[in-house]
């Protein structure tokens, strides 16, 4: 009887000292996932954060983007956005329109004799080019940063890419570390603790595990769509395409002209006709005019599935016979496909409209902070705790070691 | 617990990774003042007087199954309206053709080897 409750004491401890070791082991992978490569980290989720706002913060600080429309008029064709800029810039080669939120202009994309890129910001209801930028947009620097870090591509790959791509590992080790380490953490949600009056450390500790469990389907979607993105990287990089090139027009669809250059019979009017058609409740979003004789009109835009991007719909059109030589749809795409057109939305935001972005935003600063507060726990709980018995002698005579979370 | 010696690594083993930072300025710089190769000379083709400028002095890439290689090419008399199609040779619309080919620069043999 004695004996079996010797064993049973025995057991227990083990099992306690079993237990212990597998916390600091789960502890020593949360730090080794997350403070390596905290600083890139916060940098990209900081950039994430205010990208997810970007359009917004345009409206707010660029009055030239700003589609009003007091008069309540309708939405002008991309078609004839064109031919406004055309008019306005005779010599202008115009390459893309992008149209974005109801509340931003569309862009008009060309070059010229004298701008080798240029941007019209034109208001899609009043048909005003309201301003000409000749530069980086802050909505595309926002992006590349966040993105690639603004590391060169070379071609099908960006170190930078990489990187940021690689921040979904990190992201995921931390996330399902840090849930072993904090147990019972569902507590935090219906007992949430935040003690300000506790200290630093505490608040700190409060603040990381409240961020954390809250945030926990946040950094999971974050974690799902960047290894996507990773894995769309590796693709590229391999040279497999996702989606097929636009097919080129054979040269003998090409009239040839005892004068000029023959006018293509099908106008970018038609090709969006065609879309249109095609696709009921279908609104461009991106278009692409034929670069050269033998190319297509590409016509993308968005449809009545909520999940899917803005592009994944399409058409392009062959100037020449009016026929469409490829599209895209939801209902035809691939596992791959339907991966690349449903990750942007998730990622960005951006899938409930306005709603989502501040909801993600504020999300975002949230695993900015968590960053933050993750490395000064460490620097509060280690370095400094050393510094202190460098100063106490006594201190570091009674013990060199310093207490870790959990123990 | 954990024993942790008060050591410059130790305190800044963890700020390292921030330095990666510094290149993104360097990269930000880079694309504000992009540098290219020497443009080749001029030539004339038909009706047309063509400059081509490599973007760099890289091989070609695969593109879409495609060995391709980017250039800018500077029109100093022609329109490009008035070609047909162009694979560094000219079809006009009356279907006449031209070829034209540059001697690659020293700089493109010595890149690839």
């Amino acid at each position: 009887m004695c004996g079996k409750l010797i064993s049973i004491k025995t057991a227990d401890k083990f099992g306690h000292q079993m237990a212990k070791r597998s916390n600091r082991f789960w502890f020593k992978l949360h730090g080794w996932f997350s403070l390596p490569v905290w600083i890139i980290f916060c940098f990209v989720c900081l950039t994430g954060t205010i990208s997810v706002i970007s359009h917004e913060l345009t409206w707010l600080t660029n009055p030239d983007a700003r589609a009003s429309n007091p008069q309540d008029l309708a939405e002008k064709p991309m078609s004839e956005l064109v031919e406004i800029v055309q008019q306005a810039h005779p010599t202008a080669n115009i390459t893309t329109v992008m149209s974005f939120e109801s509340y931003l202009v569309n862009a008009v994309i060309f070059n010229d004799s004298d701008m080798p890129f240029a941007i019209a910001y034109v208001n899609q209801y009043t048909g005003q080019i309201q301003a000409i930028n000749l530069g980086m947009t802050f909505t595309n620097f926002m992006r590349s940063l966040h993105g690639w870090l603004l590391f060169p591509w070379h071609v099908n790959y960006s170190v930078g890419y990489y990187i940021v791509c690689f921040m979904a590992i990190v992201m995921l080790g931390a996330l399902i570390s840090g849930l072993v380490i904090y147990k019972k953490f569902w507590r935090s949600f219906i007992q949430p603790k935040l003690r300000i009056n506790q200290g630093k450390k505490t608040l700190l500790a409060d603040l990381h595990r409240l961020a954390g469990v809250w945030s926990m389907w946040f950094l999971m979607l974050m974690s799902i769509t960047g290894l996507w993105y990773l894995t769309q990287a590796i693709l590229w990089h391999n040279h497999i395409d996702l989606e097929p090139h636009a097919p080129l027009i054979e040269a003998s669809q090409v009239p040839t002209s005892a004068n000029d250059a023959p006018i293509r019979p099908y106008t970018l009017s038609n090709a969006l006709q065609v879309a249109e058609q095609k696709f009921p409740g279908f609104k461009s979003t991106y278009i692409m005019l034929p670069e050269h004789q033998r190319d297509t009109y590409k016509v993308y835009g968005q449809g009545d599935h909520i999940f899917y991007d803005q592009y994944a719909y399409g058409v392009t059109v062959n100037p020449w016979s009016g026929t469409i030589e490829s599209e895209r749809s939801p209902a035809a795409m691939t596992t791959l496909q339907t991966l690349s057109h449903i990750a942007d939305p998730l990622h960005y935001g951006t899938i409930g409209g306005l709603w989502t972005k501040v909801i993600w935003f504020i999300f975002g600063i949230f695993l900015t902070g968590m960053s933050i507060t993750g490395f000064l726990m460490w620097g509060s709980r280690t370095v400094k705790a050393a510094r202190t018995d460098l100063d106490d002698p006594l201190a570091m005579h009674n013990s060199q070691l310093v207490e870790q979370e959990g123990n | 617990m954990a024993r942790i010696k008060n050591t410059i690594w130790n305190r800044y083993k963890y700020k390292i990774n921030g330095l990666m930072l510094v290149l993104v300025c360097y990269f930000l710089y880079q694309s504000l003042f992009p540098q290219f190769p020497d443009a080749w000379e001029t030539q004339a083709v038909g009706a047309f007087e063509i400059t081509p400028m490599p973007y760099n002095l890289d091989p070609p890439y695969l593109h879409d199954g495609t060995y391709t290689k980017d250039f800018l090419l500077l029109f100093s008399q022609g329109q490009v309206n008035k070609i047909r199609q162009a694979y560094l040779n000219i079809e006009n619309w009356q279907g006449q053709q031209q070829v034209i080919s540059w001697k690659l620069p020293d700089a493109f043999y010595q890149s690839s080897n």
